[in-house]
């Protein structure tokens, strides 16, 4: 076995190291030390080593000077050692309130929906399970100069989308055609119907073309990998569908009022058939249910008779037997779902 | 206060261990001796310390005495400006003169650990002459495992260039 150099070194230094000691000198000096500081130890002061000896505390004497000397050393040392208990428990307990706090900020802090919100400016405020804007966060540049212009967090979801619909930095954006796209990304069923009312009501108060719908997480995952919004990137989804030389990056510089005005052209059916991310409803669907539970109720405001968008879908026939003059090869395969009035859902299901 | 014998015991055990610990941090006789006697004297005060075994006790000392000295320089660098000159005079050469059996290699390993940044001194000589392990350090310094491996990694490629 051949060692190596550097263990050789190692075990060089390692030995070297080794051989320097304590000098006895200094040992005994100690010990002595030490021994002259014992409680009770005067007339022991200048012994070293000794056999065993007990260490029963003895009425204390004047013992040689010493700072570490206290009279009456047991009860110095059960005093101390009482302090140190109340000391620990007293950190103990300021411990507790403390994790007990910072637990109860993280529960108030954890988002229990995403709301996107797309116009042009793409921005995603997280709502808390009480219904409070936790964060809010910019998707695209636009999104961001709003952004720095407004205050959302710690507001009610409905009085922050209102702020931000209602104020200065948005109404550049929204003009006559713009289209407010809300999408909202939750397990909670409840919360996602609370925040869709909300939506709902403020975009009606406000008189703006827009929608509110669900999404799901994949698809709110898709869009950020793309760099999107939710709303713009199902959107897009649905229009690249129906036009295959439309490419994603031009639909990220599209208004969702442009997109939507593409998406309805394109859409040969009776309805405008949006595809919300959602599960069910694929073209199977043939009930011609116009809504899911999800899906908000008809925002009168806006389209007349689409639930789902702001392009009137009177523009198409009511049945897929008509090919359309600008059809797209797509079209006929995609879609099977027949009746009547609008299905809400698009003919394709993307990323699920 | 702990009983002699266990003081007496400890001593014997780890005088040296102690001692070099010390010696990590001063070159000067007095100031090592200061931080050696502190270092039993607060062994000998915690009472209520109850080792598992020896090398847990090695471990507590070992801590102590870096603590201690570590202070002491801390308190140095504090009040010094008056005192340079004393204090100059006294710490550069380094005194071999009470180590029992000086080897001059010894000496050269001293010096050149004092020179080093700690860590990874610390860590290098508890690796090289008290043989601990890297976990074993890590728990003593309370550092994370790989930054110790790393530290020995570094310190004895130091050594080496140093040394040789």
């Amino acid at each position: 076995m051949i060692r190596s150099d550097s263990a050789d070194f190692d075990q060089r230094v390692g030995d070297a190291l080794r051989g320097v000691s304590a000098p006895e000198a200094v040992v005994q000096q100690t010990l002595a030390a030490i021994e002259a500081m014992r409680p009770g130890s005067e007339e022991r002061a200048l012994a070293t080593v000794h056999s065993p000896t007990t260490t029963a505390l003895q009425v204390p004497e004047p013992a040689a000077a010493s700072a570490l000397q206290k009279p009456g050393a047991p009860l110095a040392t059960r005093t101390l050692r009482r302090r140190r208990w109340r000391g620990a428990l007293a950190a103990a307990a300021c411990l507790l309130v403390a994790v007990l706090g910072f637990a109860s900020y993280q529960l108030y802090q954890q988002p229990a929906a995403y709301v996107g919100i797309d116009v042009n400016p793409s921005i995603e405020l997280a709502v808390n399970g009480f219904d409070r804007v936790v964060s809010a966060a910019a998707v695209n540049e636009d999104g961001q100069a709003v952004l720095d212009q407004l205050s959302l967090t710690g507001k009610p979801f409905e009085q922050a989308l209102n702020d931000l619909i209602g104020s200065t930095a948005m109404a550049a954006y929204l003009d006559e055609d713009a289209f407010v796209d809300v999408s909202i990304t939750t397990d909670d069923d409840a919360l996602a119907s609370q925040l869709q009312s909300q939506s709902d009501a403020v975009l009606q108060s406000h008189a703006h073309q827009g929608e509110c719908h669900r999404a799901d997480a994949a698809t709110r995952e898709a869009a950020f990998a793309a760099g999107m919004g939710v709303g713009r990137y199902s959107a897009a989804q649905e229009l690249m569908d129906l036009d295959e030389s439309v490419t994603l990056d031009e639909c990220d510089h599209m208004t969702m009022g442009e997109l939507h005005a593409a998406i309805g052209e394109l859409c040969s059916e009776e309805g405008h058939h949006h595809r919300y991310g959602q599960s069910s409803n694929t073209r199977s669907e043939t009930a011609g249910e116009s809504t899911e539970s999800d899906l908000p109720p008809a925002d009168t405001s806006h389209a007349p008779e689409e639930n789902e968008s702001g392009i009137q879908p009177d523009s198409q026939p009511s049945t897929e037997d008509e090919p359309r003059p600008q059809d797209r090869p797509n079209n006929g395969a995609q879609r099977s779902h027949g009746s009547g009035s609008h299905n809400g859902h698009g003919n394709q299901h993307h990323p699920e | 206060m702990r009983p002699a014998a266990d003081i007496a015991q400890a001593m014997t055990a780890h005088a040296d261990t102690v001692w070099r610990v010390c010696a990590l941090y001063f070159p000067g006789e007095a100031d090592r001796q200061d931080a050696f006697q502190e270092t039993f004297l607060r062994y000998a005060l915690a009472d209520e310390t109850e080792f598992a075994d020896d090398e847990h006790r090695k471990a507590w000392l070992i801590r102590v005495a870096r603590s201690r000295c570590l202070d002491m320089i801390k308190k140095e660098k504090r009040t010094t400006p008056l005192d340079d000159e004393g204090l100059e005079a006294a710490a550069p050469e380094p005194s071999h003169a009470n180590d029992d059996q000086p080897d001059s290699f010894a000496h050269e390993v001293m010096d050149a650990l004092r020179a080093m940044t700690d860590p990874p001194r610390t860590p290098v000589y508890l690796a090289l002459c008290e043989e601990l392990t890297a976990p074993e350090i890590a728990r003593l310094l309370d550092a994370p495992v790989n930054t110790v491996y790393s530290w020995i990694r570094r310190g004895k490629q130091h050594l080496r260039e140093v040394l040789s």
